[in-house]
This record gives structure tokens, C-alpha cells and sequence, in this order.
């Protein structure tokens, strides 16, 4: 399980207070890939117009966002996650809480077989116990580190 | 073997943790399931060919005419839920 040492030694990570509006925490979570050409705005607006057309289904666990838009789509020209922490939950839909998300993991595909593996990687990372509790009190990317140690074994 | 297909909007996000997570429920109920995952759009034309199809509640509509033609349909409201997977196994009678 290397997700969060990925994360943590491409520097694809931002902490953050809060955001007012989602779409501008779907951008911030965007914004490591987007410094490095690894996506380019035309993406992150996809992201925004989908859930604006379907609904926030990028949440995919209470308090966890998987923003991404298609596989291939396009401006993407790489395959790979980035993460972003808030310190206040995000609102998605205000008549939800259970769509409130503090932990954003933005994907970026171009690649099938690595954007798999990501996503399986990803998952089993999730569904451990703790897990998601851990990197709700994560401060930064030593604490990223320290979550990646204690549940990579 | 039952056949299996998710769908999200964009056929590679949402909806392949969806099928990781119904290939690990499955396995552990003993079913066995051919698992595949695809964009709403692909979805839509293809679902009567499946024995069962599981999407977010949002799309859930889309798949009206797969259902009155005798598939079954759920919604799965958190992707990463095993125990959604197994209730909607249960609610279709593949296990008890």
C-alpha cells in the first residue's frame, strides 16, 4: 500500500481551513496536479459540471470525496492522485451531511492499469479500520507518513 | 455465476471502487460474480444483458426500463459499504 507514500514524496498534498463553496475546494484539491501540467483546468471543470449534473456521487464514504471525471477525458496527461485535507467540512449538498467531505483524493487517469491499481490500493487503504479517523486528524505530511507506516502492514 | 455491472458517470471512478468493493463482498459470501464496470451512458443500453446492476442513487432512474424487463436494480449510497453489496445480493435471492 504506497497511496499516501506516493502522495507524501510527489508533494501532490495541500492542507486547508475550509471552503465556502465546493467547487472551490474541488479546485484547491485539483490545484497540486494542475501546478505540474498533470491536469489542466479544462478537467477540473469537468469534475465541477458532473457533479453539478449528477449530484455529489465523487463522495464515496461519509467524509471522503474521490473527485475524477473520465478515464482518458480530456486534459489529463498522467495517471495519479492528489490529496487535500480541510480542517471544516466541505457541503456538497445542504440538505445532506452525510455529503460532507474533509478528505478530497483527486484522480487523474491516462493509464488503465496503474489508475486500477491506485484505485484498489486506495480502497484497501480506506476500508481499514482507523483509517479514515487518522487522516481526519492529520496535520500534515509527517502525519501522512505516519498513517502510511501504521497501516502498510 | 451471476453477472454484475456498475455503473457512475464516468465509468472509471466511482464505479470501479464500486466493483472492488462487490468482488471482495462476493467473494466472501461465496458467490460467484462476473464483475463489470462502466460509464451510465454505456450502461444504459447494455444493463438487460446483466443479472443484476448496482449504481449510485442519483442514476438510479436510468435504469427504469432495464428493471421492467426483469433486471434487478439498487443503489449503493456509499461505494466503499460491503454491506450494501450483501443486502442487494440478499434482496435479489442470490443468498440468503
Amino acid at each position: 500500500m504506497e497511496i499516501l507514500k506516493d502522495i507524501v514524496d510527489s508533494k501532490h498534498y495541500i492542507f486547508c481551513e475550509g471552503f465556502s463553496d465546493w467547487t472551490e475546494a474541488i479546485k484547491a484539491a485539483a490545484a497540486p496536479l494542475l501546478a505540474e501540467g498533470i491536469i489542466e483546468n479544462t478537467y477540473v471543470d469537468a469534475i465541477i459540471e458532473n457533479v453539478k449534473e449528477y449530484g455529489p456521487y465523487i463522495i464515496i464514504a461519509p467524509e471522503v470525496a474521490m473527485p475524477h471525471s473520465t478515464l482518458g477525458g480530456s486534459g489529463v496527461h498522467d495517471t495519479c492522485i492528489s490529496f487535500m485535507k480541510t480542517e471544516k467540512p466541505v457541503v456538497f449538498d445542504p440538505n445532506d451531511p452525510t455529503k460532507n467531505a474533509r478528505l478530497f483524493f483527486t484522480l487523474a487517469a491516462t493509464d488503465n492499469e496503474k489508475h486500477l491499481s491506485n484505485m484498489v490500493a486506495l480502497a484497501e487503504f480506506l476500508l481499514k479500520e482507523g483509517a479514515i479517523e487518522d487522516l481526519l486528524k492529520a496535520k500534515n505530511a509527517d502525519d501522512l507518513m505516519k498513517a502510511h507506516c501504521k497501516y502498510s502492514e | 455465476m451471476i453477472k454484475i455491472l456498475i455503473c457512475c458517470a464516468s465509468g472509471s471512478g466511482t464505479s470501479q471502487l464500486m466493483a472492488i468493493t462487490a468482488q471482495k463482498a462476493c467473494k466472501s459470501a461465496g458467490v460467484e460474480a462476473n464483475v463489470k464496470h462502466c460509464p451510465i451512458a454505456e450502461g444504459k443500453s447494455s444493463a438487460r444483458n446483466y443479472d443484476l446492476v448496482l449504481t449510485s442513487p442519483a442514476f438510479i432512474k436510468m435504469f427504469d426500463s432495464a428493471k421492467a424487463a426483469g433486471v434487478n436494480v439498487y443503489p449503493l449510497k456509499n461505494p466503499l459499504s460491503q454491506d450494501e453489496i450483501i443486502a442487494a445480493l440478499k434482496a435479489a435471492g442470490y443468498i440468503s
